[in-house]
């Protein structure tokens, strides 16, 4: 069923505007939509959008240390979140704040001092070719008449370097290797200069500068050597700070959260004037008086309308069916919402699903281990929202699973009892007819959901010529392969087939014209064909998991002849096998019957294109609330 | 005997069917990969989309082992077959055989682009797996073809 909407106008003073918010959030049922009247006033002020920006700004760094410091501070899958009360929420936690400066003061430590490794790195590389050096690196070494110019030289030039320093008087000492060349000194007289410099050049000799400091080269690289390590002992020190687990880690997360609502808060649209704020938005038909108690309770001062929403407007649809059909409002929710003014197929859509869910898996023991495995994380983990209608969507499914397992007498693949039906494996024909029965009654039972809403839109004709001829014809064409009924099946067909072929075009003047149209019509009996040959992938899905698991008791039988060793071999082939077997059936059984619901059945009458319903709200990851 | 030798070709065919998916889950698995690396929260979605293009692998084993099982191989009596009826056996391999390797890389492109698609919307999920599941519908249609012969014979 979709909840009816109610439009909200509220208008409360300026200085109530954050208590209100906050009291909205807290009960989570006022979708605010941005206002429509955008001229009055300017929405939002600078001083704001600066809050707005620096709450984005803490959001980020929380996730950016909150995933470094992840994997060293992991729930056991099993356990719940912890459960905090409205009130202690409300309290910015001071903990959480000083924690996250904490961590994120030694991630920035870390960072420097990583930098001051890398500088400490590259001088020594650069000092590198001039240990042998001895004297200071910015020693002046240029004399009243000599020059000295330190460099790189190709081992290949330096016979030629050294006949010209010969001729002109000159001397050259040599170094280490660099990357550059060989590593040397130059010393000549000031005077040959001119003449020097030139040669110095085609010989390619690359001057270096040598760093500023006033040791000697083998000191400082030594020095150096000491500061690098004193430097990654001190991070390995940090380090083992961070990858530990946090004692603050739920301190930590509950600061992140409350800036996440925080965040939310601020970015809500709204108009205000000189004195007053105006919100406007969705609430639940239902929850008005909610809304007013909640408003009422922060303020005296306020101003509070409902009204129903005009034509031009689309509400935001929220789902609301018996306890039992909830889980299956995913189904519907992961195709499209239904918009407010439709029907909402999940009652219907939900039931086809968990029988064909059933059919798929088929076996006894399978459903009853998806029933355990939802049931023990039920108990432990205490899941919520989505997380919690999907062990319920498995919960419910087991149902099925087990029935048809019984009336195909499997249990792990196991012919324990005498199949009631018949067993797919031994007779996959038998398999398949039931398929396509059970696909033809889909099929119809989508095709009656357009009856019903034709004949409330007061279009009975079209029901009739567009749906009930097509559903009489499809019944026909079922009963003509049963012997006794095949002479009705045959006239339900026919009777079926004209109608198409003569009201199809009904809304074409020229006789001729109206009868082609009917005649293309008829055309569609290849999709409903289509339709119903697709449900034969049950009969697919049903085989896959039935001939898996006999495999599996196949080779775990064969295990088990071969002594101790063997049996201890078969128990893990049969744990291992019968696991993956059931995830591969479950997640083949999930998307092929979602798929038959989407295609086969929707098809027949479901628009969707609704917007869903996001209230503002608290929506902790890590949390879970408890009323006091 | 030699009708056995052909029988169990069929088999052999029939398995094939798992190249298609080696492929198809190769290709989906790349793409998955990659969408993983920037966004790690859609690991499980990643997974359900890659896993799409295996089913053709499950069908082949399956009607081998069918194959398999109605010869009598699998209980230890292989029951004495004409060269006739061995040919059967590989004809009833050859839909899924062929239909299986085809519809497997096919699926796989298929997967790939709707792990693209939930990389870049994640509320595009459902969609994704409705648009890669059409292209399995002959895989299924194939499935049902041998078996069908496979009842038959």
């Amino acid at each position: 069923m979709i909840v009816p909407m109610k439009k909200a106008t509220l208008i409360v003073m300026k200085e109530d505007k954050d208590d209100v918010l906050y009291a909205l959030q807290e009960s989570g049922h006022f979708m605010v939509i941005g206002s429509e009247s955008k001229d009055t006033e300017e929405v939002k002020q600078e001083d704001l959008q600066e809050k707005s920006d620096g709450l984005t700004a803490v959001i980020q760094q929380n996730e950016t240390i909150l995933r470094a410091i992840k994997p060293y501070n992991k729930k056991s899958l099993l356990s719940p979140n912890p459960e905090i009360t409205y009130e202690d929420f409300k309290e910015v936690s001071v903990e959480g704040k000083e924690a996250i400066e904490t961590i994120n003061r030694t991630l920035n430590t870390m960072q420097a001092k990583e930098s001051r490794i890398a500088n400490l790195r590259s001088e020594n590389l650069h000092l590198r070719p001039w240990l042998d050096l001895n004297e200071p690196c910015n020693a002046n070494k240029d004399t009243k008449s000599t020059i000295t110019r330190a460099g790189f030289i190709e081992d290949a030039f330096i016979p030629e370097l050294k006949e010209l320093l010969e001729e002109y008087g000159g001397v050259l000492t040599l170094y280490g290797y660099g990357e550059p060349g060989h590593a040397g000194m130059v010393t000549y007289l000031k005077d040959d200069k001119e003449a020097i410099d030139t040669e110095l050049k085609n010989l390619g000799f690359t001057d270096t500068a040598l760093p500023d400091i006033s040791e000697l080269p083998k000191d400082r690289y030594a020095e150096n050597i000491r500061r690098m390590k004193r430097l990654s002992s001190e991070i390995a020190i940090l380090n083992k700070y961070i990858n530990n687990p946090n004692e603050n880690i739920e301190d930590i997360n509950l600061f992140h959260e409350q800036m996440v609502a925080e965040h939310e808060r601020e970015s809500v649209d709204y108009v205000e004037t000189a004195e007053t704020v105006c919100f406007q938005g969705w609430v639940r038909f239902d929850k008005t008086v909610v809304i007013r108690k909640v408003v009422g309770k922060v303020t005296d001062v306020f101003e509070l309308n409902f009204e129903d929403p005009s034509d031009d407007e689309t509400p935001p649809t929220i789902l609301e069916n018996h306890k039992f059909w909830h889980p299956f409002e995913m189904i519907t929710e992961m195709y499209s919402m239904p918009p407010q003014g439709s029907v909402d197929p999940t009652p219907v859509a939900g039931f086809w699903y968990w029988l064909i869910f059933g059919m798929m898996m088929g076996d006894v023991g399978y459903g009853a281990l998806v029933a355990l495995f939802s049931l023990v994380v039920k108990k432990f983990k205490k899941p919520k929202g989505d997380m919690l209608r999907l062990l319920n969507l498995l919960l419910y499914a087991s149902i099925p699973t087990i029935i048809f397992g019984v009336l195909f007498g499997s249990y792990f693949g196991v012919e324990l009892t005498k199949p009631i039906l018949f067993s797919p494996i031994d007779s996959p024909i038998s398999m398949l007819i039931f398929s396509m029965i059970i696909g033809a009654l889909h099929v119809i039972s989508g095709m009656c959901i357009q009856i019903a809403q034709n004949i409330k839109d007061g279009d009975v004709m079209a029901a009739i010529y567009d749906q009930v001829s097509w559903i009489v014809a499809i019944i026909g064409v079922g009963l003509m392969f049963i012997p006794s009924l095949s002479h009705i099946g045959k006239a339900m067909a026919i009777a079926g087939a004209l109608v198409v072929l003569l009201f199809a075009g009904r809304d074409r003047k020229n006789i001729i014209v109206r009868l082609l149209s009917g005649l293309y019509s008829l055309y569609d009996a290849s999709g409903y064909l289509s339709d119903i040959l697709s449900y034969s992938r049950i009969l697919a899905l049903s085989l896959a998991t039935g001939v898996i698991a006999y495999v599996m008791n196949l080779l775990a039988g064969m295990a088990q002849g071969a002594g101790i060793i063997g049996f201890v071999l078969s128990i893990f082939i049969y744990l291992i096998g019968h696991i993956f077997n059931l995830a591969i059936s479950l997640l083949s059984a999930y998307v092929h019957d979602s798929r038959l619901q989407y295609i086969e059945f929707f098809g027949k009458f479901y628009e969707g294109g609704g917007i869903p319903f996001t209230p503002l709200r608290f929506d902790p990851k890590t949390y879970d609330f408890v009323k006091k | 005997m030699s009708g056995l030798v052909l029988a169990v070709m069929g088999a052999v065919i029939a398995a094939c069917a798992g190249l298609g998916s080696v492929v198809g889950v190769q290709l989906s698995g790349s793409a998955a990969a990659g969408v993983v690396a920037e966004k790690p929260d859609l690991f499980g979605k990643m997974l359900v989309l890659q896993a799409l293009p295996g089913t053709q692998g499950i069908y082949g084993f399956l009607t081998a082992v069918l194959i398999l099982n109605q010869i009598g191989l699998l209980g230890g009596n292989p029951v004495d077959l004409t060269v006739m009826q061995g040919w059967s056996y590989i004809g009833a391999g050859l839909p899924i055989g062929i239909i299986g390797i085809a519809s497997g890389i096919y699926q796989g492109k298929a997967a790939v682009s709707s792990i693209l698609m939930t990389g870049k919307d994640e509320t595009a999920f459902a969609k994704g797996i409705t648009v890669t599941a059409m292209v399995e519908t002959y895989a299924i249609l194939a499935l049902l073809a041998s078996i069908l012969i496979l009842n038959s014979l």
